[in-house]
């Protein structure tokens, strides 16, 4: 069971990856990239990379390029792959792929990468092919980063395993920074859009002239006529 | 022939695949979904099960409420070599801020589950870190945050006749179904609670949801509770306490709305699993020889006649559902169809040894789906050992992992083969795409409203038909022996449709046939699957195509009941004692 005070906080794997996740979106990386994109960030606070202190930095630089495809040439040693100056993040999943391709059809599951923004990133490779049942060995040589697969003698405990027991230290002061920033992902709250669910019937313009539910009467129905709504939780000390 | 059945429980049928039961392209239709009625093996309901098998103890040790309703109180669970605390903290009853929907900031309660017994301190840390909710953090060994409200008119109703010494109104009670409705129920990592696939392999709680529904049970505990506290300070000597066949007429009220949509999206391997065990369970049932003992065709025919008095005694006013009386109408019919079925056996007119798979494929068609599906839920009790043991393989890893390795040209057949309701659906006009889904900044609020509305920038839900007709165009144009692993360097914008499909590959249940954008699809069909189906909610009424309200453990035993061994196992669908 992990312990958690003041001081050592820590986050669940299902909060990093919501709140990763929705940066992402907040940063405009399109939808069919963003897990794997997420994943890439989730292993590297875990892994004791960039992780949360420098995740918003790492945001930012993650559009740069992204539009440039990534390129492949076979070599007899392996693969050479060029990733066009993305950022590491973008990548990983690509080359992961790659090495467990080159894996099953029993050829060399070794890849040399150029161009590559904060290629101390690609780390998270490590963590990402474990889902795969196989290991990865991550080494630099000058501009080249050289990622060979393992495979393991024996089962190890993988690092999304070891998140969810132990999960991820974090200053709780960032968290929760991380977490309210997050929530530029979300819609603004209006009077309109809360016509988008629940029973009670508003007009346009918000006023409530009905609902189809028989606890109505038990409702503040002032909070659905309000133009800011209080966010629960954020009176501390409420009750 | 009799399916041999290990000590486990698990028979011969989980050595089959999914190819012997029923079919994706009727199961998975969202209207088909929707008519899925409660079953043992719905959350709730084998939770019951596995509290009264292990004779779960459950102790109130701390009550500390004034007559305004503010207080504390704490229960001590233990069940087998397992302890868990659930500390509560009431509040006095305000309109302001009171709404139903998560956007409320009042409660009347709030309260935790926690594993072992929690100390002081930690109750203490409880109290002032929960009401912050998304800035406040659990205690370790938390499993779940929860917040209620009382049903006003209901409880205050009650709460008057206790304290004048009388009971409350037992139609009353019985149209209610709850005093108390749960207003949120977090957990699996939210406010930092435990990870649910972290729960060791012993845990009672490691089946999905069964930490939830242990904190729905003790809602309905406390509820319970604090009504007969509050009529003995308010009517002292004077007071008496609810009775207990009025108590086990008490459920839990819960209200879901379109949140459920995206638990489907997220957890598509927990909603094929669960499809999966209630259709094999529901194929062990068929499969019963009958040839010698007529035993399971009485005990069915004595479960439709229960459900047909709780159906006709069930007045709820549905919307788009069909009323309960003509449920009622419909399983009479087929009610006569069983016992002539039963005379055939009996006589050994009937040549099958297993009549029950003919019967079945007959009211296909003849019956709604309503109907039908009841008869369905039926049938699982008549093998209640499968049933539980199936319940406790809902262990599930809902982690996506793609196969690189494969083919362009393989991936396109799995399309084919088992995305053909995708491929032939009307995705372009403007009706198809009228909707968007998202949540609110507002206590992320899940919301569903006109693509006009709203910028696509927020939206959350997940385009299936879409994105499945899209990845297929661009792989009709790739070289099929090529990988998949180059063919996503092409196209990475394509990376989680292909991995999302890979990783579900031969899975038959794992999402509705549908296309969410449409300004046809009703999302309370959705809802209500979760809500009827999984969950086990009796009652639900929809509102509005979006919402659906219910009971949870309405006629359940009560924990003194549990805990001695009295409880019955035939709680569902109680008769409607207090009828004038």
């Amino acid at each position: 069971m992990s312990e958690q005070t003041e001081t050592s906080f820590s986050a669940s794997l299902r909060e990093s990856r919501m709140v990763i996740e929705r940066l992402l979106q907040y940063k405009g990386i399109p939808s069919g990239r963003r897990p794997s994109v997420t994943d890439a960030g989730l292993y590297s606070a875990s892994m004791g990379l960039s992780g949360f202190e420098r995740l918003l930095e790492m945001l930012d630089r993650l559009p740069e390029n992204i539009a440039v495809t990534s390129e492949l040439s076979e070599t007899p040693d392996g693969l050479s792959f060029d990733a066009g100056d993305k950022h590491a993040w973008l990548v990983a999943e690509e080359i992961t792929d790659l090495l467990v391709d080159n894996y099953k059809r029993q050829a060399p599951a070794r890849i040399n990468v150029v161009n590559v923004t904060c290629p101390a990133e690609l780390q998270v490779v490590k963590s990402l092919i474990q889902k795969h049942g196989l290991g990865a060995d991550v080494k630099y040589a000058g501009d080249v980063v050289v990622i060979a697969l393992t495979e393991a003698d024996e089962p190890v405990q993988s690092e999304l395993l070891r998140i969810c027991h132990e999960r991820i230290p974090v200053d709780r002061d960032l968290w929760f920074a991380l977490f309210h920033k997050s929530n530029e992902a979300l819609a603004p709250d209006t009077k309109a859009s809360r016509m988008h669910t629940g029973t009670v019937i508003l007009t346009e313009d918000g006023k409530v002239v009905g609902a189809n539910d028989d606890e109505f009467l038990d409702m503040d129905l002032s909070i659905l006529e309000k133009d800011i709504l209080e966010e629960p939780g954020m009176e501390e000390g409420k009750h | 022939m009799h399916l041999e059945r290990s000590e486990s429980g698990l028979g011969a049928l989980d050595q089959l695949d999914e190819c012997g039961l029923r079919s994706a392209s009727i199961l998975m239709k969202p209207e088909r979904l929707a008519a899925i009625q409660p079953s043992r093996i719905s959350a709730s309901r084998a939770f019951v099960e596995q509290m009264i098998k292990e004779r779960w103890s459950i102790t109130r040790t701390r009550f500390r409420i004034n007559a305004n309703g503010e207080g504390e109180a704490l229960y001590h669970i233990v069940c087998g070599g397992w302890e868990f605390s659930f500390p509560i903290y009431s509040f006095k009853p305000t309109t302001a801020g009171r709404t139903f929907r998560i956007i409320g900031t009042a409660w009347d309660m709030m309260g935790a589950l926690v594993e072992g017994r929690i100390s002081d301190a930690d109750f203490e840390t409880t109290r002032q870190e929960m009401p912050k909710l998304y800035r406040g953090r659990a205690t370790p060994g938390t499993l779940a945050w929860f917040r209620a409200n009382r049903s006003a008119r209901v409880f205050d109703d009650c709460l008057t006749s206790l304290s004048g010494g009388l009971q409350p109104d037992a139609e009353m009670l019985w149209d209610a179904g709850y005093t108390m409705r749960n207003t949120g129920l977090d957990g699996n990592g939210t406010f930092g609670t435990k990870t649910f696939v972290a729960f060791e392999k012993d845990h009672p709680l490691r089946w999905s949801l069964s930490a939830q529904m242990l904190a729905a049970y003790m809602m309905r505990v406390f509820a319970t509770d604090i009504l007969n506290h509050l009529a003995r300070e308010i009517g002292g000597s004077n007071a008496v306490p609810l009775d207990p066949e009025m108590s086990r007429y008490l459920g839990v009220g819960n209200g879901s709305a379109l949140g459920l949509m995206f638990f489907v999206n997220n957890r598509p391997k927990l909603v094929n699993k669960w499809l999966l065990i209630r259709e094999k369970t529901i194929a062990q049932a068929k499969m019963l020889d009958l040839s010698e003992n007529c035993a399971p065709l009485d005990r069915l025919i004595g479960l439709v006649d229960r459900t047909i008095t709780y159906r006709m005694e069930d007045t709820t006013p549905y919307g788009r559902y069909p009323p309960s009386s003509d449920i009622a109408a419909e399983l009479a019919t087929m009610r006569g169809e069983l016992e002539r079925l039963r005379k055939q056996v009996a006589s050994g007119a009937n040549p099958s040894r297993t009549p029950l798979v003919g019967f079945c494929k007959s009211i296909e068609g003849r019956y709604g789906a309503h109907a039908i599906e009841t008869l369905m839920s039926l049938l699982i009790d008549l093998v209640p050992d499968y049933a539980d043991a199936q319940v406790k393989t809902l262990v599930v890893d809902e982690e996506i992992t793609g196969a690189p390795e494969m083919s362009v040209g393989h991936l396109r057949d799995i399309i084919h083969s088992q995305y053909g309701w995708a491929l032939g659906m009307d995705l372009s006009s403007d009706a198809s795409r009228r909707f968007i889904w998202y949540k609110s900044r507002n206590a992320e609020e899940p919301r569903r409203g006109p693509r006009a509305d709203i910028d696509e920038a927020y939206e959350l839900g997940l385009d299936l038909p879409r994105l499945v007709v899209a990845l297929d165009a661009k792989l009709a144009e790739e070289d099929p022996t090529i990988s998949v692993a180059r063919f996503l360097l092409r196209h990475p914008d394509s990376r989680f449709i292909v991995s999302r499909i890979q990783s579900l590959d031969g899975l038959n249940y794992h999402s509705p046939h549908a296309n969410i954008m449409s300004e046809d699809f009703i999302p309370a069909h959705i809802t209500k699957l979760l809500n009827s189906g999984i969950h086990g909610l009796d009652k639900t009424v929809d509102a509005m195509d979006r919402v659906i309200r219910g009971v949870l453990f309405q006629g359940a035993p009560l924990p003194e009941e549990i805990a001695c061994g009295t409880a019955s196992a035939d709680w569902a669908n109680p008769p409607r004692t207090g009828k004038k």
